[in-house]
């Protein structure tokens, strides 16, 4: 259990917006989530910021992303911050960087990891127009490929691997939708049926549209400094062939695999020691997908241990308690930052309905792509 | 049974055509090959997956499709079919036309148009005399054996 000062970073705070359908700006949910952090954080100015935003000019039109988070920092504080870095494509990403500069000493004081996503303002397929020639490589892109072309491709090639039934990727769904119930922040907060999710409009064999998660606004923060309630024991970095095709196999994971045994290895924790964690969700079935990868259960098996109730909260293992991306919701830049957001809450008991019982260690998965780039963190309560 | 006098008489055999140019460009593929044998079906000047300098080859157009997906929702609107095809050791992203059952046992002919790979499903020859369809029977004889498509 870490005591005292952590060896690579503390979160001091981590907040975030209400996910959803907002009528909010991309500057407005920005100074949302900024306000929240440095209220929590005692209102110091922070020695560096770092800003997560998938989007801004192809979505929103905002040339200048850092220019005016830093601004806004400014005028909250004071005082700009010395290094401001970004934007990140994801919050793993910035978050990431921040943990690396704090590592190599290039920072010593508190650092502000902030994401921030509009996208409801742009019809979807619009949207997905836009941001397809970012998510995956030119080339699947030319051939008409979309992301969740590639992830029902993937998704089909796990499940005749392992021989999981399709029917497994409804369970995931609906326990995600079920936990984000109990999330007053989250997109979604009604319950689905296997029947409802088998029944929905089919997006791309085998994949419909309630095992993808949905296009959401939001943003979120956290305060990474020496000393608060959850220390960072681990992160990794992984990256895989950006091709789907040019991999060992479709199936596999390996930048999950491989950045999830870094972390787990730099904070001396095995799978078995981790009580609570976040995954990504994008597609339903990268749930148990990932699950495997990062060795929480042997191939093809998890999916019975949700069957079985024990990803649940109060399970063996609760697996986005938040409701994950499918549920929660789903801002591009923001992810990262809303899971690390939800194992805060966790780690220091004050996730109400969906309190994972005596949570002590959590992990957060932050992925881009079909698993292409993948950060993983360790998080352990500090008393 | 013993052979009738006379000049012996040659048989004759049907010289075999040769393959139009259009038909020899269809049964072989350029490739893109690595020194370590991984095959690049896209144009690659260095190995996706060794990152080694290719150069180019030609493998047989056939191949068998293991994945394929039917996109309903599009940016364009109009629903696609996409599949991972294996050929000659190297695995491919590309566009599916024809049926297929997509049970990773369909068999494909590949084609290049521009820069797409497209996988046309490899229809049954049409039934003749030398080749019967499975099953067909002419009453006078039993049927072949069934066909290979």
């Amino acid at each position: 259990m870490p005591r005292g000062k952590a060896k690579w970073g503390a979160l001091r705070c981590a907040t975030m917006t209400r996910i959803g359908r907002r009528d909010a700006g991309w500057d407005a949910l920005l100074a949302e989530a900024i306000d929240a952090a440095l209220s929590h954080g005692g209102g110091a100015a922070p020695e560096a910021l770092y800003l997560a935003a998938f989007a801004p000019r192809a979505l929103c039109s905002v040339d200048d992303p850092l220019e005016r988070a830093t601004s806004l920092v400014a005028r909250r504080t004071g005082a700009r911050p010395a290094r401001a870095r970004g934007p990140f494509l994801t919050g793993g990403a910035a978050l990431f960087a921040a943990l690396a500069d704090r590592a190599a000493e290039r920072v010593r004081g508190d650092a502000l990891v902030v994401g921030v996503e509009k996208m409801t303002h742009r019809r979807a397929a619009e949207a997905a127009g836009r941001l397809a020639p970012r998510v995956i490589a030119p080339l699947e892109h030319a051939h008409g490929a979309t992301l969740p072309a590639l992830a029902a491709l993937a998704a089909s090639a796990w499940a005749r691997r392992w021989r999981v039934p399709l029917s497994a990727f409804d369970l995931v769904a609906v326990k995600n939708h079920e936990h984000a119930r109990r999330n007053p922040r989250a997109h979604f907060r009604r319950r689905v049926t296997p029947a409802e999710v088998a029944a929905s409009p089919l997006v791309a064999d085998p994949l419909r549209r309630l095992h993808c998660a949905p296009m959401s606004d939001g943003a979120a923060a956290c305060l990474l400094g020496e000393e608060g309630d959850v220390h960072v024991t681990g992160f990794a970095h992984g990256r895989d062939a950006p091709l789907l095709h040019a991999r060992r196999e479709p199936w596999r994971f390996d930048a999950a695999t491989a950045a999830a045994r870094a972390a787990l290895s730099m904070a001396r924790r095995r799978p078995a020691d981790v009580d609570v964690v976040e995954i990504h969700d994008a597609f339903s079935p990268f749930e148990p997908m990932n699950l495997e990868a990062m060795g929480f259960f042997a191939p093809g098996t998890s999916w019975r241990a949700l069957r079985d109730g024990q990803l649940h909260v109060g399970g063996r293992l609760a697996v986005n308690p938040s409701g994950g991306m499918k549920a929660r919701g789903h801002p591009i830049g923001v992810c990262g930052l809303t899971s690390v957001a939800e194992l805060v809450e966790q780690l220091t008991g004050r996730s109400g309905d969906r309190q994972q019982p005596g949570a002590r260690t959590g992990l957060v998965q932050s992925a881009g792509g079909v698993s292409r780039d993948t950060f993983v963190f360790v998080l352990e309560a500090a008393s | 049974m013993r052979r009738p006098p006379g000049p012996r008489r040659r048989r004759r055999v049907a010289r075999r055509r040769p393959a139009s140019r259009r038909n020899r460009r269809r049964t072989r593929l350029v490739a893109w090959r690595c020194d370590r044998g991984h095959v690049s079906l896209h144009p690659a000047s260095r190995c996706p997956e060794c990152d080694a300098p290719t150069r180019t080859a030609r493998i047989p157009a056939r191949g068998h499709l293991e994945l394929v997906t039917t996109l309903r929702v599009t940016p364009d609107g109009v629903a696609r079919r996409l599949g991972i095809v294996r050929a000659a050791g190297g695995r491919a992203l590309c566009i599916v036309e024809g049926a297929v059952r997509g049970h990773g046992v369909d068999r494909v002919r590949l084609e290049r148009r521009g820069t797409l790979l497209i996988a046309v499903a490899r229809t049954r020859p049409p039934a003749t005399r030398r080749n019967p369809a499975p099953g067909a029977s002419d009453g006078s004889s039993p049927a072949g054996p069934p066909v290979p498509a």
